[in-house]
């Protein structure tokens, strides 16, 4: 495997697992919830992704209602979350660059404007979401 | 391009290219087909500087990444919230010289 794709599978592999210690540390710790989200403690609203951490918490209690309400971000992540660790093992022991590959597709179809646009407007529309119930209405 | 061409681009676009790939640009450039020239005009360039601000203010959301065309990345650091703050911080470091790389990749088609 050429290093290029090296430095990709172990950046996959970095988030996931970092995703997963983080994920272990909300479960576990006393401090859970304490967010590290620096926009978050700066103006005290939310980001367009905070409350994934609850959510995935959430899926993994089996509400998924709450995951929804904390943030529907989080639905999407908890999948990946899921699936990579399979996908980079897969590609690890047949040396095939598929993860890799899909990734790419993802890029490439993200990249077209009128995705882009939608992509845009739906994480606008879950931030004000996220917004409006931090505000109580 | 003639000598006067090639040192007008690299002192008004220099700023956007590693400091190692100006040699290799000047050379090239000054062997570039005239036929190029209209589209390398074209070329847009993205600052490093601008980026660099981008990414110190809204890096965690990944604004920086869209904008220097790392899309799949930008998503992954919008949904990780910078990962979780440290990737958005190693960025901080990163981004002028992935800016400068960026514009040597838009430039190579025009150099070869």
């Amino acid at each position: 495997m050429p290093s290029l794709k090296k430095d990709f599978y172990a950046l996959f592999a970095i988030i996931t697992a970092a995703g997963y210690v983080w994920l272990i540390h909300n479960l576990i710790s006393a401090n859970a919830g304490t967010g590290v989200c620096i926009f978050r403690h700066i103006s005290s609203l939310p980001c367009p992704s905070c409350g994934t951490t609850t959510s995935v918490t959430s899926l993994l209690s089996g509400n998924f209602w709450n995951a929804i309400y904390s943030n529907p971000l989080g639905i999407p992540v908890a999948a990946a979350m899921l699936i990579i660790p399979f996908w980079i093992a897969y590609d690890l022991f047949t040396g095939r660059q598929t993860l890799r590959n899909a990734f790419n597709k993802c890029e490439g179809f993200l990249k077209k404007p009128s995705v882009a646009l939608t992509a845009i407007i739906l994480v606008a529309v879950n931030w004000i979401w996220l917004l409006l119930c931090t505000a109580g209405v | 391009m003639d000598d006067n061409q090639v040192d007008i681009f690299l002192m008004t676009k220099g700023k956007y290219f590693r400091d190692y790939h100006l040699m290799e640009i000047r050379d090239r450039l000054k062997a570039m087909d005239d036929s190029k020239r209209g589209l390398f005009q074209t070329l847009q360039f993205k600052d490093p500087t601008t980026i660099l601000i981008v990414s110190l203010i809204v890096g965690y959301l990944g604004i920086d990444r869209f904008m220097i065309g790392d899309t799949g990345l930008g998503v992954l650091k919008l949904l990780t919230c910078g990962g979780l703050g440290i990737w958005a911080i190693v960025d901080w470091f990163l981004i002028m010289g992935l800016t400068k790389d960026k514009n040597m990749e838009m430039l190579k088609p025009f150099l070869y």
